[in-house]
């Protein structure tokens, strides 16, 4: 960690840097449509190949730990890179960056989305929209089970989940709690053979 | 003030549990929501939609949107704060606790889990939603068609939505 900047121009410097930051992943928020796996082989283009910030295999650990915490990819990413960039004001930069674009935006539609809301032409287009949704997520729910879900354990605990899911509604922290102790419960033995306690 | 807090701390617990992107959150937010007096599901289902067409993460998108509903623009900025919060500061913690934590075989073999019940909880979202508005033969047509587009194809989503749309429009003034 650096100490506070020590004269005006290390000041400006570290401002420049930060703001170019902010700016890349504002870009990247605004125009990416179609959510977290549409956003991240342009972070991957501009963050490795073009200006060179980071490395390829440092970039794919990046990936590794956004997936393994809560919360959107494009946010998980921004903050990592912000991070090693240059540490937590860096993060909370590049996540300020990611977020507000969309945050504005949607402001903006929901100033005014029920006054429109109503139009003939507004309602049949949700009627196609809506459907198409469903067709999203379970798509999304298809393909992130093809690739994580690799043996027989994985399927029974995403099977078992869905019944008291869906019959009892229990809430969803207690389905990730079970989901949890049910992969320590079959897998511990499995990972320790696999790798070392690091 | 005391609104504010309860939409930070519904956002919070919402964000905690937003594994593997916006949609693992859906059943949550049902839960928190709906049915109240908050959020009625057709504008569940609308704000839904919308987040699904506007740029950036739908988490984002979704958080912005409903705090609107509850609390106007100040709503709208404490939900998502809300809903970043647990990401930043499990980051925060993992970075400094790095090894030990990502690391152990415990953490790994309870991610592992975790994986296969967030698949669960986004076919819970899927099944949810679909009961309500897959009600027709031409809804039931463009959720096979577009998830058909979306599986076999690498279109943008943004896309299958907009030929949805259209589609829909189309055989609507017809």
């Amino acid at each position: 960690m650096k100490p506070f900047p020590s004269s005006l121009r290390e000041l400006m410097n570290t401002l420049t840097c930060l703001g170019q930051l902010f700016f890349l992943f504002f870009k990247i928020g605004a125009f990416t449509f179609g959510g977290g796996y549409v956003m991240l082989p342009i972070i991957e283009r501009e963050i490795v190949e073009k200006r060179e910030w980071i490395e390829r295999d440092k970039f794919l650990d990046i990936l590794a730990l956004a997936q393994s915490v809560p919360g959107a990819l494009a946010v998980n990413t921004s903050f990592q890179v912000g991070y090693r960039l240059y540490g937590i004001k860096g993060a909370l930069t590049a996540v300020l960056g990611a977020a507000l674009p969309s945050f504005i935006i949607i402001l903006l539609i929901a100033l005014y989305f029920f006054e429109y809301r109503n139009h003939p032409l507004a309602e049949y287009a949700f009627m196609g929209i809506l459907p198409s949704v469903v067709a999203l997520i379970t798509a999304a729910a298809w393909r992130m089970g093809e690739k994580t879900i690799g043996d027989w354990k994985g399927m029974a605990i995403c099977g078992f989940l869905l019944l008291p899911g869906y019959f009892l509604d229990w809430n969803p922290f207690f389905l990730l709690l079970a989901g949890a102790l049910g992969g320590i419960f079959m897998y511990h033995r499995e990972e320790a053979e696999a790798g070392s306690d690091e | 003030m005391l609104l504010l807090w309860e939409i930070y701390y519904s956002f919070f617990k919402i964000g905690l549990i937003s594994f593997g992107g916006g949609y693992a959150m859906l059943p949550l937010m049902r839960q928190e929501f709906i049915g109240g007096d908050w959020l009625s599901l057709c504008e569940f289902l609308d704000i839904l939609a919308v987040a699904e067409m506007t740029p950036g993460p739908v988490s984002i998108n979704m958080s912005t949107f409903v705090g609107f509903q509850m609390a106007g623009c100040l709503g709208a900025a404490i939900a998502t704060i809300g809903v970043l919060s647990p990401s930043v500061l499990l980051l925060l913690l993992i970075f400094f606790l790095s090894k030990w934590f990502i690391g152990s075989r415990w953490t790994r073999a309870a991610m592992r889990g975790i994986r296969p019940a967030v698949i669960a909880l986004i076919a819970l979202a899927a099944i949810f939603i679909g009961e309500q508005v897959l009600n027709e033969i031409t809804a039931l047509f463009i959720f096979l068609v577009c998830l058909a587009l979306s599986l076999k194809t690498c279109l943008n989503p943004i896309i299958i939505v907009l030929i949805a749309a259209s589609f829909s429009i189309f055989i609507n003034i017809l």
